[in-house]
């Protein structure tokens, strides 16, 4: 398994995980309040703190279990396979931020806008990193 | 779901031909990860035109010695 493969599991699991509690906490903060809460910034530093935390603590180990392999630069197959999977993950992005917009339309609920929109930017990252994995085990 | 290429290759026996020759030495060689290589050999990705004259480059072959179209895949 390539040293990109390896942090594209990584990064999807971790991605995934601090993504579900995100979004628990909005899910049960709002139904404690009876109404969409508004952006909280204090979530999402945490958020963002522990997926950098938990990212550079797991690359240091697999970097150092095969330093040479951590120094290689992407090849043509590496940049094939993060341009498909970056591509198709904008699709996910789009479709997310698509149907937040009609939402807000319809309801004219802001707060909910901006949650849809994180996550959306959470589904289509951690799209990508399934689409890499994908990709580089069948093939670009 | 990704299609394999329609091509063949041989380049595994080409290296091993080639006083066993390490996978990783023919990433060297060629510029590419040894991921790559093994992924060439498997069939799962087909290398760009520059990557496979440098893999024919290696062995002193031609191109057509090392990748052939597979015309049962086409089907």
């Amino acid at each position: 398994m390539s040293f990109h493969e390896k942090s594209a599991w990584i990064m999807g699991v971790l991605l995934s995980l601090t993504g579900f509690w995100y979004i628990s906490q909005v899910w049960s903060r709002s139904e404690a309040l009876g109404e969409t809460i508004g952006p909280n910034i204090v979530l999402i530093a945490v958020a963002t703190g522990m997926l950098v935390f938990g990212a550079i603590i797991s690359h240091i180990i697999i970097a150092a279990s095969s330093p040479e392999e951590a120094n290689d630069a992407e090849d043509e197959r590496d940049k094939q396979v993060l341009r498909r999977a970056g591509n198709i993950s904008g699709y996910v992005l789009g479709f997310g931020i698509f149907a937040g917009l009609w939402h807000y339309y319809f309801l004219a609920d802001g707060n909910m806008l901006f949650h849809i929109a994180v996550a959306s930017l959470i589904a289509s990252q951690v799209a990508e990193y399934a689409l890499t994995i994908l990709f580089y085990r069948r093939g670009v | 779901m990704a299609k394999r290429p329609p091509i063949l290759n041989r380049v595994k026996a080409l290296r091993e031909a080639h006083d066993g020759m390490s996978q990783a030495a023919l990433a060297k060689e060629i510029g590419v990860t040894r991921q790559t290589v093994i992924a060439i050999e498997q069939g799962r990705y087909s290398p760009s035109l520059e990557s496979a004259f440098r893999i024919a480059r290696v062995f002193q072959v031609g191109l057509e010695d090392v990748f052939q179209w597979d015309d049962t895949a086409e089907a």
